[in-house]
């Protein structure tokens, strides 16, 4: 599927898949963010998508599974609040970071994001996308795109310091 | 993901084109015939590059006149059916039931137009006749023009 | 807009750009120019997170692409050029291919090759009887085989 099949056959359907991920995730916020993460996990994989008959039917089940999923991490949690401590276990991340290097270091850190934050860190800082093209594949709007890369960039930034200066 | 994408099409349209300009070159058998007697003792070969003959129009003329030489004109009758396939026969004269003229019209290479002419003649003398034009005139002007030499 | 590095000296370039992308204003051209000046060696310890995290997502891109793109690159590379080539070949009017070898011995005089060009086109032609004929079979669009008696010779 083409950059430009992906836009006019995919993001159409986002209302659509907004309401099944706020039926499933009760909360707006949760949805709406669980939206965008099926969005870039569909578009990262464009390239496959023409082998599916129905795409709109595909990108329903993505969502269904992708918000049970997400459920099944926020019933986990003890803390709302504080998701990145709940996503890096029950144990401090801290000393598991000890003996890593550097680089397995900042990969843990960025795993340990939540999922929309790492998507779009990864989509900017690895694969060299333009905010406003992020902002498009999501059908969010540039604004948006850019509070939660700013987010994952301090909380990167935060974490790496902690790591450091223990 | 995408430039590696635009890599490989790039790629294999550079691939295909370079095929395509390889068949052009090489599809003709006849050109054996004029490699192999062109230069031999009875005969006459003639080329010539985007040249005017007599008010027509050549990118490129190559023409072989062979005389008494039976295996060249057995050679040449070879490379002849080889050619003919694909190609569309505007004429041919038989006689005695051998063809003693041909004309052929073979498919377009870009915007040139090919023929092949040919004729065997076996009085007064043995004489084989040979000539591949291409040229950028309707094939059917120049065919006129040839034909009405007479 | 809060800043997060402040330094004095002539690093206000770098600490802009750092203070736009922690706010996540930079567009690609901006970040490549901050990874450019984050990759001096004499910057103070107070730049090193950044210079980590930057090299960090440096190697990320560069491990994604380097395995194909070398050869992809030079490969068109090459093929564009072969295309040329033969292009050149093909189209470029080589003016001087006009020869005739008479019983061997070659020629390059325009006037006597013409003359035997002439001569050969002669030898295929035909008289305009046949012409007629030819039309027809030109406008049909047919494979046409005649038998001709009088034509068993052709120079008269």
């Amino acid at each position: 599927m083409s950059d430009y099949q992906f836009k006019a056959e995919i993001l159409p359907i986002r209302d659509k898949l907004f309401h099944i991920a706020q039926k499933i995730l009760a909360e707006e916020q949760e949805a709406e963010d669980a939206v965008q993460e099926v969005l870039l996990k569909l578009w990262h994989m464009r390239d496959s998508l023409n082998k599916y008959d129905n795409t709109a039917a595909f990108a329903t089940t993505v969502t269904k599974n992708h918000c049970m999923d997400r459920l099944k991490m926020i019933r986990r949690t003890d803390s709302l609040d504080d998701t990145y401590n709940s996503r890096a276990g029950t144990d401090n991340p801290y000393l598991q970071l000890e003996r890593k290097n550097t680089e397995e270091v900042l990969q843990q850190i960025i795993e340990n994001l939540p999922t929309l934050q790492q998507a779009i860190i990864r989509m900017k800082d690895m694969e060299e996308y333009e905010v406003e093209e992020i902002a498009e594949i999501t059908g969010t709007k540039v604004e948006a795109v850019r509070v939660n890369l700013s987010r994952a960039r301090k909380k990167v930034r935060e974490e790496y310091l902690k790591w450091t200066t223990r | 993901m995408r430039s590696i994408k635009k890599y490989l099409v790039l790629m294999s349209v550079a691939i295909f084109g370079i095929l395509q300009q390889l068949q052009a070159q090489s599809d003709l058998q006849i050109s054996k015939a004029f490699d192999q007697y062109g230069e031999r003792k009875g005969v006459v070969m003639v080329e010539l590059t985007n040249e005017m003959l007599d008010g027509y129009d050549f990118s490129l003329f190559k023409s072989i006149t062979i005389k008494d030489n039976p295996t060249a004109s057995e050679f040449i009758r070879k490379c002849l059916a080889k050619d003919e396939i694909g190609a569309k026969k505007v004429k041919q004269v038989i006689s005695n039931g051998i063809p003693t003229s041909t004309y052929l019209q073979l498919p377009h290479k870009g915007q040139l137009f090919r023929l092949i002419l040919f004729s065997e003649t076996f009085k007064p003398e043995s004489k084989i006749t040979l000539i591949y034009i291409e040229s950028k005139n309707d094939s059917e002007d120049v065919l006129k023009l040839i034909l009405k030499r007479k | 807009m809060k800043i997060i590095n402040q330094h004095s000296g002539n690093y206000e370039e770098i600490d802009r750009l750092i203070d736009r992308y922690y706010e996540g204003l930079t567009s690609s051209e901006e970040e490549k120019q901050l990874r450019n000046l984050l990759s001096r060696k004499d910057l103070p310890e107070s730049y090193k997170p950044e210079q980590v995290i930057f090299g960090y997502f440096e190697t990320k891109k560069q491990k994604r692409i380097f395995m194909l793109q070398p050869y992809l690159r030079w490969g068109t590379a090459v093929a564009a050029i072969v295309i040329m080539a033969f292009n050149l070949q093909v189209f470029m009017p080589t003016n001087a291919s006009n020869y005739a070898f008479i019983d061997g011995k070659k020629t390059t005089n325009v006037d006597d090759i013409k003359m035997h060009a002439l001569a050969s086109l002669n030898n295929v032609s035909c008289d305009n009887e046949e012409v007629e004929k030819s039309f027809d079979s030109l406008n049909d669009k047919e494979i046409m085989k005649e038998q001709l008696d009088a034509f068993s010779g052709l120079a008269e």
